[in-house]
């Protein structure tokens, strides 16, 4: 069965068409190629698919595309470029927060999302919000420091907008969804 | 003129790190091709069982599917140091969850439908699940053909057994050593299977071209070894094999050597012109790749009333699974170590590599080193309390230190351990321990510290070799070639700094490239920490080289001595005269002289590594004067918190200490460390992987394989000891392995002095814990 | 990756339980979808239709009838119960327990409905659930009907629903008195991780404690038992024998989690803790 969906991807609506059984974290990856969200388990225990959709984290390999009809989403890639990074993706930078960085794109957006929520997170807030993220290679210590540090920097420079995703870009049309 | 800026222990920025916290890093999972199909496998139901009927006739007639081979189709052995182990079962399958047959299609769904029509009859047979049954007399065997097998020289299969490996130490009189001693210790130890458990699962894609080229992209600390292997079995040229590695997200030594891209090559020979596509899923990534061989063994050490280690007697049995090409090594490296940082006169070992119908065992993070300091350290605190001794005053009598010899009879310089210890010691804030822990009633909750040291050299072949290449731009920015694998640990990071040290430019304009053997520099692979080591002599080498070039060019064109010139911050200049310089990018191609004519031409820089003067290992005694390239040395102290009650164990803090020789980055070092902890942390805590009778793997998801998440991270003090490594880059040594290594023991060590228990077998879960409480 | 299905989203309970008896077994229900999708994932489910019920009235929300509890939808996501001052001010054990399920990901989609109609005894609301004797509103082929939630659970993954019916609501009954509610829960890892064994306890003001277990018996149970000794007494004594007695109703199983002998110390062990906390709380105040 197919449907017809409209979702807000990083500030711009996508139009598509997709099977029942397409995942949000396929369609993101295979037909948005946004490859930013990571598939690590597809089973809701590693974070590494983590986006937000309407402003909350959530494994994008346990949401149907077409759930997500409607929906604002925000990957990392609505985050910030190499230009213009977002506060976190920074503080990720300054505290040599990643190793391998497969579960940085995840942890980004638990981080991002949790600052959204509670600009003034305490150490233990921090850790609860990327207690669904796995990481097998940092040990947790720097990417809690540099999330710490992302909450002071925005802190510091006043309120920051909820991601950077633009309001008035063209839809993009997919003209097909892969798949079946 | 500015100062020189040195590089070298730095805390630059991550080379990788504005690529991967904006997503636009790519893994092999994230490639996509025109005209791609879809790869999923159809795995083995039987521990043990042969192959009555393989019929895929229905699977190749289903609409879309472009491809589908079984084991008969492709029938080649494969392995790195063992050559045991075919992509798919031939005749039989050997564990739960072998390959039996590929299919290509053009969707993951018509694959996994077609995966459903292909009929497998089997015929069970007796599965050999016990390590200690495996090896008696009469078992049945896993590989009735090992004795026919080819493997590398350092290895010793005992043919018509299930022993694919037989590793001896036999160093000194044992005998005598035991009957100098005035006290024998002996006990057994355990390490269940685990897994590397990357984030990344394993994923490739394969092309084969119709010119007849293989083209095999890969998440693989190993491109060119992969390369090798595949050469060898299929005896193609290497010329006709292409491996591309993109960044790899984990590796911890599961994606060394050849893993399942073999699967994809039959497929890719019969979809010619289709780049075909596997990831695998969780449950394959926790079962189909390498898993850490579990290990039982048995440790006897005698020793004197003063402290003094006269003998020691160890045996390993590894539970090596249904393919041991590459966990053969393992034994070897574990029994090679099995002295652990102690000076032992009197040494007799026994490593064992035994197969079994269970996944394929092979490297993990510090091989054979976890498993045997998990025994060895645990084993020193206890003798140290039967002599009424503080565990680290006992450690401090039987350090390796200078003149000191291993397991091998090598005779040892410049031994850092002692100082690693102190440290770790006083970090920590040890206070003397001479005995176990006893509980006052009511209480609920202990605190204990706990402490244990390691030892690791890279178990790899004599001939593993580095080479690097640096090439510069028009621009001045530099190529560095090299083809180590960039799998977190900051190997471009740390290279990087190496080169724009020795080439006085500015590390932000060298960059490192994905690998790809058709184009890169040679690399034996990314694995035993040897990258820093034996990579950054290389780059240390062609950034020299290149240099000299630059200076030889910069000598005509400002017409002095090329002694009086020299090369910083990307600017070439003479030597006390701040007046007469250039940039890099004026001589990078060569140099215009004031006639105009060229001179020199583009400057491309080569440097090469081999670590020299290791000697076999002899076959009888493994004794050499010098088996491995050298040695890096560690300890490690935690505190933990244990709730009496419950049996749950938490680590509130661990000091750790390393002698990296020399820190070229102390940021990617300690985090390293830091990484290394946790993992080490989640091994000794929560790591399992459970069978049932008939030796299926029950927890293959993170629902059930539990590794630790953020909330279980203690405090950390990292520290290093910078004993110069003779042939390190500025003395550097590796330390990216041994960080995970202590961990565990030192654990199980804290847990003794807090309530006076031992857990010998890992991991030490709340239950387990539990027990070992209640008989007390 | 997931098989081929059709997804529906209903537009009314009638039309949901509608197009789940013409499903009959190839139909699933789906809300959060964190246990749907996971066991599709795994292949260990494979329906025909998917019946998307968020858009469904009434399935969404916590709603505060004055004097007469609280209701909630059954749809809505954990994350949104465990922020809503209602739910933390009166029924804060319901709060604390919703915490420990999953990782903050899963709560953002895993519904409370979801949580008990897929009936695993470790379901960490439904112990608080019990104590605050919460009625389970559902709808099928016979319209609407209220299950106490101490009949709703039958046995692993065995709920009360008839074919075709689901949870639509939950409703909490008011709660006159000031009280105090402890979830302990332990796991093997400290967050994210299925129970090895839970212990609920509420202590109410009028002097009743309230126990319930989870992840130690076929359901989730209230220990009535366990409550009776503590009616009169709450001394140390009292809190170690009505702990062996949730330890007596306790019925486990081994598992890879942990052996039946583990469950029944630690049933033991966590109860004791709970009461204590539980009388604790109350005596500074209580919610």
């Amino acid at each position: 069965m197919l449907h017809n969906i409209r979702v807000r991807v990083n500030g711009e609506w996508v139009e598509a068409c997709v099977p029942s059984h397409r995942r949000l974290l396929d369609f993101l990856r295979e037909d948005l190629d946004l490859i930013g969200a990571k598939e690590g388990c597809g089973g809701g225990e590693c974070g590494a698919c983590t986006v937000l959709v309407n402003g909350e984290p959530i494994n994008s390999c346990l949401v149907l595309a077409v759930e997500a009809d409607g929906a604002e989403v925000l990957t990392v890639e609505g985050l910030g470029d190499a230009k213009d990074l977002d506060p976190v993706q920074e503080a990720f930078v300054q505290n040599s927060a990643l190793q391998c960085g497969y579960c940085i794109p995840g942890m980004v957006m638990s981080a991002k999302a949790l600052l959204i929520r509670n600009p003034n997170p305490t150490r233990d807030e921090v850790v609860e919000a990327i207690s669904g993220n796995l990481c097998r290679c940092t040990g947790y210590a720097r990417i809690v420091d540099a999330i710490m540090q992302a909450a002071q920097a925005a802190d510091a420079a006043g309120p920051a907008p909820a991601g950077r995703a633009a309001g008035h870009a063209p839809a993009a049309e997919v003209s097909r969804a892969g798949g079946e | 003129m500015a100062e020189k800026t040195t590089y070298i222990g730095t805390a630059v920025v991550r080379s990788d790190a504005l690529e991967k916290v904006t997503g636009a890093a790519r893994y092999a999972g994230d490639l996509k091709f025109d005209r791609m199909l879809y790869v999923k496998l159809l795995r083995g139901k039987y521990a043990h069982a042969r192959l009555v009927r393989v019929d895929a006739s229905k699977a190749r007639k289903l609409p879309g599917v472009k491809a589908v081979v079984t084991g008969t189709d492709f029938p080649y052995r494969m392995g790195l140091y063992l050559v045991d182990r075919t992509p798919y079962a031939v005749e039989k399958v050997r564990y739960y969850g072998e390959p039996v047959a590929g299919v290509a299609a053009v969707s993951p769904e018509v694959a996994e439908e077609a995966l459903g029509l292909i009929e497998v009859e089997y015929e069970e047979l007796p599965p050999v699940l016990d390590l200690l049954e495996a090896i008696k007399p009469g078992s049945p065997l896993v590989h009735p053909e090992l004795h026919e097998y080819e493997h590398v020289p350092a290895i010793f299969p005992v043919p018509h057994t299930n022993i694919s490996n037989h590793f001896k130490i036999r160093k000194g009189d044992v005998e005598k050593g035991f009957a100098e001693a005035d006290l024998i210790v002996e006990d057994t130890y355990y390490v269940p299977h685990i897994q590397h458990s990357p984030l990344e699962p394993h994923a490739a894609v394969a092309l084969y071209d119709r010119e007849g080229k293989l083209t095999i992209w890969a998440s693989s600390q190993s491109p060119f070894a992969m390369r090798k292997i595949l050469s060898q079995s299929l005896r193609w040229p290497m010329n006709r094999i292409r491996v591309i590695g993109p960044y790899v997200g984990g590796g911890f030594g599961g994606k060394a050597g050849l893993n399942v891209e073999a699967t994809l090559v039959p497929l890719a020979m019969k979809a010619v012109g289709h780049p075909v596509k596997l990831v695998c899923t969780r449950e394959e990534e926790f079962r189909d790749t390498f898993v850490r061989q579990g290990m039982w063994c048995r440790l006897k050490t005698g020793v004197k009333r003063n402290g003094r280690i006269t003998a020691q007697e160890f045996e390993m049995y590894w539970d090596g699974g249904a393919y041991t090409e590459y966990g053969v090594n393992v034994t070897r490296a574990a029994g090679y170590s099995s002295a652990g940082v102690y000076d032992i006169p009197n040494m007799k070992t026994d490593s064992y590599c035994v197969y079994t119908n269970k996944p394929v065992g092979g490297p993990l993070r510090g091989f054979g080193h976890g498993e045997n300091h998990w025994a060895i350290e645990q084993h020193m605190d206890q003798i140290a309390h039967r002599l009424g001794m503080d565990p680290v005053e006992f450690r401090m009598i039987n350090l390796q230190r200078e003149g000191s010899t291993n397991a091998t009879g090598q005779v040892l310089h410049n031994v850092g351990i002692g100082k690693c210890l102190e440290e770790a010691a006083r970090l920590i804030g040890w206070t003397k321990v001479t005995g176990p822990g006893k509980i006052e009633p009511g209480v609920k909750k202990v605190r204990a510290k706990g402490i244990a040291c390691m030892t690791k050299a890279p178990a790899m072949p004599n001939d593993a070799a580095s080479t690097a290449i640096v090439k510069l731009n028009d621009d001045g920015t530099v190529v560095l070639n090299i083809s180590a694998q960039e799998l977190g640990q900051g190997a471009f990071t740390v290279l990087s700094q190496i080169c724009a040290e020795e080439l006085g430019v500015r590390y932000e304009d060298i960059r490192i490239y994905p690998v790809d053997t058709d184009h890169g520099a040679y690399e034996w692979q990314t694995v035993a920490s040897r990258i820093t080591y034996s990579c950054g002599r290389a780059v240390m080498e062609a950034a020299r080289d290149a240099k000299r070039q630059l200076c030889d060019h910069a000598s005509r064109y400002f017409g002095v001595p090329a002694g009086d010139v020299d090369v910083a911050d990307g600017r070439v200049f003479v030597k006390g005269d701040p007046s007469r310089r250039v940039p890099v990018a004026t001589l990078a191609l060569g140099a215009t002289l004031p006639d105009f004519s060229g001179y020199g031409g583009p400057i491309v820089g080569r440097g090469k590594f081999i670590p020299e003067g290791i000697v076999a290992m002899d076959a009888e005694t493994g004794q050499s004067p010098k088996p491995v390239a050298n040695w890096t040395y560690g300890a490690q102290a935690v505190e933990i918190e244990l709730d009496l009650e419950l049996g749950k164990i938490e680590v509130k803090k661990v000091a750790a200490v390393y002698d990296a020789g020399r820190v070229i980055n102390p940021v990617t070092a300690a985090a390293q460390v830091e990484g290394g902890v946790v993992q080490g942390l989640s091994i000794g805590l929560f790591e399992e992987m459970k069978f049932d009778e008939r030796g299926r793997l029950l927890n293959p998801s993170y629902v059930d394989y539990k590794i630790a998440t953020a909330a279980e991270i203690p405090e950390m003090l990292v520290s290093f000891v910078e004993v110069p490594q003779e042939d390190g880059p500025y003395g550097a040594r590796g330390i990216g392995e041994h960080v995970m290594v202590p961990t565990p023991p030192a654990i199980a060590n804290a847990l003794f002095h807090a309530a006076g228990v031992r857990v010998k077998r890992l991991p030490m879960t709340s239950e387990s814990v539990r027990w070992a409480l209640k008989q007390e | 990756m997931l098989l081929p299905f059709d997804y529906v989203r209903a537009r009314s309970r009638e039309e949901a339980v509608d197009l789940a008896l013409r499903a009959g077994a190839d139909g699933k229900f789906l809300a959060g979808g964190t246990d749907l999708l996971v066991r599709m994932h795994d292949r260990q489910l494979r329906p025909q239709m998917v019946i998307d019920l968020k858009g469904v009235s009434g399935l969404q929300g916590v709603s505060c009838c004055d004097g007469e509890g609280l209701v909630i939808g059954a749809a809505t996501p954990l994350n949104r119960l465990i922020r809503d001052e209602a739910v933390r001010s009166k029924y804060g054990l319901l709060a604390e327990a919703a915490h420990t399920v999953g990782s903050l990901q899963i709560r953002n989609r895993a519904s409370l409905g979801g949580n008990i109609s897929n009936a695993s005894p470790a379901a960490d609301t439904a112990p608080a659930l019990l104590l605050y004797e919460a009625e389970i509103v559902t709808w099928g082929a016979s319209g609407r009907r209220e299950i106490p939630v101490g009949e709703f659970f039958k046995g692993p993954g065995a709920t009360a629903l008839a074919e075709g019916e689901f949870v639509s609501q939950i409703r909490l009954p008011v709660l006159k008195e000031r009280s105090y509610g402890v979830y302990l829960k332990l796991g093997r890892t400290s967050a994210v991780d299925l129970a090895i064994a839970s212990v609920a306890a509420l202590a109410l003001e009028g002097g009743e404690v309230r126990i319930a277990l989870g992840a130690v018996a076929p359901t989730p149970i209230r220990v009535k038992e366990a409550e009776a000794i503590l009616r009169s007494r709450k001394d140390e004594g009292a809190i170690r024998e009505a702990a062996a007695a949730a330890r007596r109703r306790a019925a486990p199983i081994s598992d890879i989690r942990a052996s039946k002998e583990y469950r029944l110390e630690m049933t033991e062990v966590l109860a004791a803790r709970a009461i204590e906390q539980a009388l604790a709380g109350l005596a500074a105040g209580g919610r």
